[in-house]
This record gives C-alpha cells, sequence and structure tokens, in this order.
C-alpha cells in the first residue's frame, strides 16, 4: 500500500508541471470538425462533450491453439478441434461533458467446436459419432460511465470508468439438437451430437477500470487496468438424453455456478504517423479467478486462466464521422485458455448530434 | 485442336504485349496512374502496367447443404486454404488490356479421429496431414472496352479468360492414402467469357456484369488409390454480379459486390454422377481500397450469404498493387 | 457510482478440477487388505464399502479407509460377498454363511440359519422398506423388520441380484431367468420373453426408470421401460458376461463383464475400458457410482478401480 502511495506521487509529480505547461499553451479551436478529426495524440480518454459515437465491429477469430494448465501449447488442428470465431460487436457512446462519457456495448458471438470423431466397429455395423459444441448468441449488455481529469488534453489524461454488465442474454444452453443420420440398423449409423450454448452469462457483474494516456509530440502510450466481477451465483442447467431408435428425448438437471472474475491489463504505445493515421500495438493480458461450477452436487473451481497477447494495428480517419480501426490478435502465451489469432476490424462512426 | 488454337492467341497476346511495351513510353500524366477504384476506367491506360499480389486466406468450418442449411463440417478435421495469387495487367491500348495471373497455392487439411474395435482390443487413432504447395492453374485474360468510357463515363467491357492447367493436377508423393500431397490444379483448360457494364458518377460507380466459364474435359487421378487417370468435365459456371463503389474520401474508396454463382453439374467418365448437384452461392464482398499514390492496397471479405452444396466459410483477400 | 456492490463470497471448500477425468487404483500396494473386490456399495451417507474377498469390508469415507475383519471387529466372517443397507441406516454385510449388521451407532449383530448355509448374493430394500435378500441355493429371504421369509422355488433357488423399480415392482435375477413381482404375483421372463439369456446376472435400475438386465450367455444387454424391452448391442461380436451394472452422476451406464472389461454405455454408443487400453484388467467383479461423480470398480485380481468423471 505504501509503495503505491509512493508511485502515485511520483507519478503526479512528473506529470503535473507538464500540465502546468500545457495549459498555457495556445487553445485549440472547438469547432465540430476539429474535434471529430482530432487525432489519437491530442485526443482525451473520453468523448468530448455532445459527441456520439457507434462502433461496429466484426472479430474473424480462428482457433487452433489453446494453453493447458502448464502453459505448454496444444494444437487444436492436430486434434481435430479448430474452429472459426466470428463475433459482432457494437458499441454506442456519448460525451455528456467534456469528462464524463457514458456508454453501452454487446456482441454477438458464433463458434462451432469440434471434437474428435470417433468411430466403434464391429461386425453388425458401425457407429461413428461426431460432436459440435455451438456457442451462438448476445452477449450480455454492458452499461458504463467514465469520468476524466477535469482539464483540456494536452499531453495526458487520466481516467476512471465502472459499471454493470446485465444479463441480459440467454445463459442456459437450449435443447441439443442430436441426430441420426446414416441410419441402416440399430447398430449401424451416425450420430452428431450437437450441444447448443448461449453466450449470456446469467448474472449481473459490475466493472471498474482506470486508465492513463501521456504523448509526447507523435508517441503515446496508453495504459489500461480493468476488474470485473459477479454479484451472485447464476443457475443454468444441463441436458442429458437417451436414444430411442433414432429419436432422442432430452432431460435437463440444474446446476449452480459463479462466473469467474476477470482481471485484464492492457498497454499500447501509439505513433501518429499522420492526422489522419495513427499505428498502435497493444499488449492485453486477462486473468480469471476465483469462479466455481456445480458438478455432481459438488462445487469445483473453475481453472484460473491468464493470456497474453500482442495486437498491432492502425487507426485511421477516413472522413470526419468515420475512423476504421483494425488490429490482429497474436497470443504469446497462456494457462488454461483458448488462444485464437483474431483480426478485428471496426467502423467507428462519430458526430454530434446536437451541435449546429 | 483446342489447346493449339488457345496457345496461338497467347502467343499473339504476347507479341503484341512485348511490341507495345517497346514503343510506348510514359506518354500518360502521372497522375493518371493514381487513379482510384472509383474513378479509373475499366482497363488500364496504354503503356501501364500494374503488378500486384493477392494474399487469400479461407479456412474450412461450414457449408450449404443440399436443402440450402448452413452447417458445421462435423468431422474432426481442419482445413486452410491460402496462397499469393501474382497479378500483372497491362494496357496494350487505352481499351484493350491484358492480365496475367500465377497463383501460387498454400493448402492444409489435418484429420484427427479414433477408431474403436471392442471385438479385436483396438482403438487406432487415424490421424493425418495432407499439404501442398506450389504453383495453380494460372490464367490470362484479355479485356477490351467495347464501349468507351472516356465518352460518358459509362463502359462495357468485354473479357476473354484462359485458365491454363499448369498446377499439379494428381495427387504427389504417394505414400498411402492418407499420406501424399493433395493437387494443386484442376487439371482442365477452362475458357471464360464476360462482360461488365460500368458508369462512374463520382464519388460514386456502378457495375454489373455477367461471366460464363466453359470447363474443358480432362482427365486426372481422383483418388490417391486409382492407378489410373479417370475422364471428367467440370461443369461450367456462370458468376453474374451488381457492385456499387463510394469514395469514402479522396483517397479511399468502399465496393459492394453482389455476386451470384451457379456451376451445372460435373461429369466423370462421360456421365453425369447420380448424387450430382448444381451448386450455387449468393456472396456479398465489401471491399476497403486504398490508393496511395500509385500504390493500392484492397482488403476484402466475401461472404457467403446463401447456397447450396457449395462452401459456405468466407475468403479473405488483401491485395497490393502497384502501378508503373 | 450509480449501483450499489454486492459481490460473491468465495466458498472456501471448493473442489479440485484437476483432479477429475482421472483413474485411480487401489490394491494392495496402497493399503487395500485384498486384490479382489467383489461387492461394491455406496450408502445414504455417501460412504464406499467394499467387499475384499477373504479380507472382510474396506470402508471409504471422507478420505480415510477403515477395515473391518473378524480380528478387528464383530464380523461374522472375513469372507462378504455383498453389502448392503436397511431403511435405518443399518449396513448390511452379507456372507458365503449369514449376515453381519452393522448399526449406525457402530455396533455389531448378526444373522445366521442354524439348519442350513446360507450363502448371500445381494441385498435390495423395497419401496415399503422390506429388505429382499437373494442366496445361492436358497432362493431368496424377506425381511420386514420382525420376521424373515424365505421364497423358494427349485428353478430359481440361485439367486445373482435383486433390485425394486421406481413403480415398486421387484425384479430377482435368477439362474434361470428373470423374476418380476408386482407387488401380487411373480411372473417371469426369460428368451421367450426377449432376454438374450435365462441366466440374469445383473439387474439395475436407473434414473430415467429403466431396467437394465445384464445376463451369462447375451451378446446384448436388455433393458426395459414404460415402451417394452430393448437390446442393446456391446459391439464385441462375441457373448458378453455382465457382472454388475450402475449409473454414474452424468447418466452413463457403466457394465462389469468378465474378460470383456468395462463398458460405458453413454446412452448412445458403448465405450470398452480394457487391458489393452490402459484398464487395469478384463475381468470387472462390480461397479457402483458415488454421489460425487467417482465411480468405483471391484476387479478379480487388481483391487479396486476409482475413476472420477470429467467435469466439462
Amino acid at each position: 500500500m505504501k509503495q503505491v502511495l509512493i508511485w502515485t506521487v511520483i507519478f503526479f509529480s512528473v506529470l503535473m508541471p507538464g500540465a502546468t505547461i500545457n495549459a498555457q499553451q495556445e487553445k485549440q479551436a472547438r469547432d465540430k470538425f476539429t474535434l471529430l478529426t482530432m487525432p489519437y495524440n491530442q485526443r482525451p480518454l473520453t468523448l468530448y462533450k455532445g459527441q456520439f459515437q457507434a462502433n461496429a465491429a466484426y472479430r474473424f477469430g480462428v482457433r487452433t491453439k489453446s494453453y493447458d494448465e502448464h502453459g505448454d501449447k496444444i494444437s487444436l488442428k492436430e486434434d481435430g478441434a479448430a474452429s472459426v470465431v466470428h463475433t459482432y460487436l457494437l458499441e454506442v457512446k456519448y460525451g455528456i461533458t467534456d469528462f464524463i462519457e457514458i456508454g453501452a456495448d454487446s456482441y454477438f458471438l458464433r463458434n462451432g467446436i469440434r471434437s474428435e470423431t470417433s468411430s466403434t466397429i464391429s461386425g453388425s455395423g458401425t457407429i461413428t459419432a461426431n460432436t459440435l459444441n455451438e456457442y451462438r448468441g448476445f452477449g450480455d449488455i454492458s452499461l458504463g460511465a467514465a469520468l476524466r481529469v477535469p482539464i483540456e488534453y494536452k499531453s495526458w489524461d487520466i481516467s476512471l470508468k465502472g459499471g454493470i454488465i446485465l444479463p441480459a442474454a440467454e445463459h442456459e444452453p437450449s435443447q441439443p439438437t442430436h441426430i441420426i443420420t446414416d441410419y441402416k440398423s440399430p447398430n449401424n449409423y451416425t450420430v452428431n451430437y450437437q450441444f447448443n450454448n448461449n453466450n449470456g452469462s446469467g448474472v449481473s457483474q459490475y466493472f471498474f477500470s482506470g486508465a492513463a494516456k501521456i504523448s509526447l509530440s507523435k508517441i503515446s502510450i496508453e495504459a489500461r487496468g480493468a476488474y470485473r466481477f459477479p454479484s451472485k451465483e447464476g443457475e443454468s442447467k444441463r441436458w442429458g438424453w437417451t436414444l430411442y431408435g433414432s429419436t432422442f428425448t432430452y432431460y435437463s438437471n440444474p446446476y449452480s455456478y459463479l462466473p469467474d472474475r476477470l482481471l485484464t491489463i492492457n498497454g499500447s504505445i501509439h505513433y501518429q504517423a499522420a492526422g489522419w493515421f495513427d499505428i498502435f500495438i497493444t499488449n492485453y493480458y486477462y486473468k480469471t479467478s476465483s469462479g466455481w461450477t456445480e458438478y455432481y452436487d459438488n462445487k469445483y473451481a473453475n481453472p484460473e486462466s491468464t493470456l497474453f497477447t500482442i495486437e498491432p494495428g492502425f487507426e485511421l480517419q477516413i472522413s470526419p464521422s468515420i475512423t476504421i480501426y483494425q488490429y490482429a490478435g497474436f497470443q504469446i502465451a497462456g494457462t488454461n485458455a483458448d488462444a485464437p489469432f483474431y483480426l478485428l476490424t471496426t467502423l467507428s462512426f462519430n458526430m454530434f448530434p446536437f451541435f449546429k | 485442336m483446342i489447346m493449339k488454337r488457345i496457345v496461338n492467341i497467347l502467343l499473339i497476346f504476347l507479341v503484341a504485349l512485348t511490341g507495345y511495351s517497346q514503343t510506348e513510353k510514359q506518354l500518360v500524366p502521372s497522375d493518371l496512374k493514381q487513379l482510384t477504384v472509383v474513378t479509373e476506367p475499366s482497363t488500364l491506360y496504354k503503356g501501364f502496367f500494374r503488378a500486384g499480389t493477392a494474399l487469400s486466406y479461407s479456412v474450412v468450418d461450414k457449408y450449404f447443404t443440399n436443402e440450402k442449411n448452413k452447417e458445421y463440417f462435423l468431422q474432426s478435421a481442419w482445413a486452410t486454404n491460402s496462397g499469393f495469387n501474382f497479378i500483372f495487367q497491362y494496357g496494350i491500348t487505352d481499351r484493350l488490356q491484358v492480365d496475367a495471373a500465377f497463383p501460387l497455392a498454400i493448402n492444409i487439411r489435418q484429420s484427427e479421429s479414433r477408431i474403436f474395435v471392442p471385438s479385436a482390443d483396438t482403438t487406432v487413432n487415424y490421424s493425418f496431414t495432407l499439404q501442398s504447395k506450389g504453383l495453380g492453374d494460372c490464367y490470362f485474360t484479355l479485356k477490351y472496352q467495347i464501349l468507351n468510357e472516356k465518352s460518358n463515363n459509362t463502359s462495357l467491357t468485354g473479357s476473354l479468360e484462359v485458365t491454363v492447367p499448369t498446377g499439379e493436377k494428381n495427387p504427389t508423393d504417394v505414400k498411402g492414402e492418407t499420406d501424399y500431397n493433395p493437387p494443386l490444379g484442376n487439371g482442365c483448360f477452362a475458357t471464360n467469357l464476360g462482360l461488365k457494364y460500368r458508369k462512374i458518377q463520382f464519388p460514386y460507380s456502378y457495375a454489373g456484369y455477367l461471366y460464363y466459364t466453359y470447363q474443358f474435359p480432362g482427365s486426372k487421378i481422383m483418388d490417391p488409390s486409382d492407378t489410373q487417370e479417370t475422364e471428367f468435365k467440370d461443369g461450367n459456371h456462370l458468376d453474374a454480379g451488381l457492385s456499387f463503389s463510394i469514395h469514402l474520401n479522396e483517397w479511399i474508396a468502399l465496393t459492394n459486390d453482389a455476386n451470384l454463382y451457379f456451376r451445372s453439374k460435373d461429369e466423370i467418365d462421360g456421365k453425369i454422377p447420380d448424387d450430382a448437384i448444381a451448386p450455387w452461392a449468393l456472396s456479398y464482398e465489401p471491399r476497403l481500397v486504398f490508393q496511395v499514390k500509385r500504390f493500392r492496397i484492397s482488403e476484402a471479405v466475401r461472404i457467403p450469404i446463401y447456397g447450396k452444396g457449395i462452401g459456405a466459410d468466407p475468403i479473405y483477400v488483401l491485395i497490393a498493387q502497384y502501378v508503373f | 457510482m450509480f449501483f450499489t456492490f454486492s459481490c460473491e463470497k468465495i466458498p472456501d471448500n471448493l473442489k479440485d478440477s484437476s483432479a477429475t477425468d482421472k483413474w485411480t487404483l487401489f490394491n494392495t500396494a496402497t493399503g487395500l487388505p485384498g486384490n479382489q473386490v467383489r461387492g461394491t456399495f455406496c450408502d445414504s451417507k455417501d460412504n464406499m464399502w467394499f467387499a475384499v474377498s477373504g479380507q472382510g469390508v474396506a470402508k471409504f469415507a471422507n478420505g480415510s479407509w477403515t477395515y473391518y475383519r473378524t480380528s478387528n471387529s464383530a464380523i461374522l466372517s472375513n469372507n462378504v460377498t455383498c453389502i448392503g443397507e436397511d431403511a435405518d441406516g443399518n449396513i448390511l454385510l452379507g456372507t458365503t454363511n449369514g449376515v453381519s449388521i452393522l448399526s449406525s451407532s457402530n455396533t455389531w449383530s448378526s444373522f445366521r440359519d442354524q439348519t442350513k448355509t446360507l450363502y448371500f448374493t445381494c441385498f435390495e430394500t423395497d419401496k415399503d422398506g422390506l429388505i429382499w435378500a437373494g442366496t445361492y441355493g436358497q432362493g431368496f429371504l424377506i425381511f420386514d423388520g420382525a420376521e424373515i421369509g424365505q421364497v423358494f422355488y427349485e428353478a430359481f433357488k440361485d439367486v445373482n441380484d435383486i433390485e425394486s423399480d421406481s413403480k415398486g415392482n421387484v425384479w430377482v435375477a435368477t439362474e434361470n431367468g428373470l423374476l418380476k413381482w408386482d407387488g401380487s404375483r411373480f411372473s417371469v421372463m426369460g428368451i421367450a420373453e426377449g432376454l438374450p439369456d435365462d441366466v440374469v446376472t445383473a439387474l439395475y435400475s436407473d434414473s430415467r426408470n429403466r431396467l437394465w438386465i445384464g445376463t451369462y450367455f447375451g451378446k446384448t444387454v436388455s433393458w426395459i421401460d414404460s415402451q417394452g424391452i430393448h437390446q442393446l448391442a456391446l459391439f464385441n461380436d462375441r457373448i458378453v458376461e455382465i457382472n454388475d451394472i450402475c449409473e454414474d452422476a452424468a447418466g452413463n451406464i457403466w457394465f462389469a463383464t468378465y474378460t470383456s472389461g468395462l463398458i460405458k454405455f453413454d446412452n448412445v454408443v458403448p465405450y470398452a475400458y480394457k487391458k489393452y487400453n490402459g484398464f487395469p484388467e478384463d475381468d470387472v467383479l462390480t461397479s457402483t457410482g458415488d454421489k460425487d461423480g467417482n465411480v468405483w470398480f471391484g476387479l478379480y485380481s487388481k483391487g479396486l478401480s476409482r475413476y472420477s468423471l470429467p467435469i466439462n
């Protein structure tokens, strides 16, 4: 605690003279065009007063590897379990003042995970079993408010954000849709197990985060830490089934769980190559902890997972109202985590709806 | 006979290309080489030479069934198709352009499954990786502006494309059914005739196109265990589409392409197999095109929306080109 | 802020997920008194009991073992053949000649017929609290807490297993067919009624109201539900002698077999665990699922195997 205090004092000691000097510099013209075209290295961490931003993003992920509990890489391609993750994200934000921003976001995710195909052969036939775990649906809705230091951005900024993730999305798995195909006899057919999972978490979760940004001419550094935790235990269900001939009948059993707590830390270095073009590299780290899931009337601790990702990318201002962001995610290390390579493209639309 | 004709046509093109490149030198203002995908004419200006490469990447994850449902491949396998296509374009006249494309393909297929034979106390892990790298089927295209764009920003361009089976058509290095290099080429000639109508109304441009591809018969080894080549003829196919492009700013354009692909049934040994189907797909392809001076970068994703008996995975394409 | 935070506390007794989907072998090297386990039983307090041939019984509770033999307890014999529990929570230990009863207050009593040898093979408590006890050679006994009655038919004198179902029927597996007591009368099932063999060796009534029936000479396993009798091919292409049947907490059905190893049925496809793919041996005598998601298998000569179910 004492160390944190010392570092905080040092941090502000370094930054405050800079702020004082900057405050003496010439003020920029405050018109819509100027604000909308503000390059990254001159932008504060939150939106300007009256600014509305809508971000639509698509993330194409290729899940070909994961990390085990020892941090060793597992090739999902070699296990026949590689898959594609399609994520569509939507975020809206609004600047209430130059120092307070509110926002909401959600996503839609689709990922079909295959498991190893198995065939059981006898003289009387072959049963082949394929398994697909599909995750498909909207995620929960996150509502948040961010607050930044109440000074005009010159070279540094600090912001705090907090919010709630509302369990708006369906979280219980839908009934499986297993099917029998190529049925020739009771001992000769293919069974395709399909599990239909949803993406909601089932419980409200809170989050808070802190961010800091400092710009030195064309170079900017941004750091952000966030923590998310659940409000309470959730309840869901697991499906079981029985096969009668070629027809499945299903039944479900309830179970309880507590979503993981999530710590994320990222830091990025930006280079403002031109007024309309910013390139950056971000390191992204997450760690989950403290969650549990009930199995067989016992609560099992969810394995803690960590993942460290490097994300090079760029921000490109196309017009005053449209900006494109694109970055790729390369996983460097982790434990108990899937590590999909991904490419994320964001189309950001900005406007001042109430300003003439 | 057909082969001979095609070779002759190609030779004529090459001679023409060489002749023009020796006689015409930098007669066009350099800013014409910086026109964007919206404002450029439908064929290159005389003497312009554009070279570029297209990086493509797709995975094999979903497909459209014969009942037109989008479903996952359920077998535990993974496949990626990627490659570099080196494309060279040359404006022979202001209305005539010749293209040559040399694709280098990298195809990887991995499969893993387990087989239980309880009566024999046996469990077998059936695991293999098939990989092939190399030159695919090259193609050469001749484009001619039937209606010249210069007059009223409207053009009608005809094209003739010939695909030459330069890629290896048979499995190679066959050591077993799961240990061989899959083919890189299709093993047959193909020719494509097309028409493209285009209208420029800055900052927009509109286009509609129709291409028909005739597949010539060929023969190849269909299965690595086969010892003899099988006669085949792939179905001819039709590509029709509408395209709309818009300038987002002076140097970035967004094009939107809706494409309908239809292919007739394949033939094997002169017959259409009983289970053959005629696949088709309706796709949407958004493309961002960045024009930085003479340098052009395009980023596109072809997304199959609807279809029958055909792959349903998006194809990502990144193209970098430069006009000399 | 806009919200009042409340955060769920983390329980401190969480189980370790890395300990799941694992096999554990208990044998004389780990302290088990013998390597042949012919009876397994999970009592109402979730304690596991194991009949170790010639070595009495072993109890596994809260991670520790307790052994009961003639040398350290009042058990009738070290030849315990089967284990059961009555409605009051007393543990019944069947032996080759009589029953030892260990009460919930840890006091011992016993029952032995002085006129004949009672070699007990199984116990079952029905919905009315009656204890049904199967024997070799003497049919089966029914005990109502006060009196013992014997049911003896020469054709059905050798009883291998007894099971009560959710409807209150009691099924008796004999060497000459399957008897069904519906509360008023007995009926018999055999090959003619659709069983793969007349020698019925094992019964199990599962959580989905199916009665599983294992036989001695069958190539299939039968199950009966409201829709009738069904057959499950075990894919061995040969006769599979079923020693015992149980269900795990995930709903899988396990078949302990003689020479065919252990067979797990995930309600669609049977999978075999045998010596060739890592299971200790191919002769499995008995099986029982516990409520913690473990399944226990008594082996012919290799001790006791425990499988903790996966949790994904």
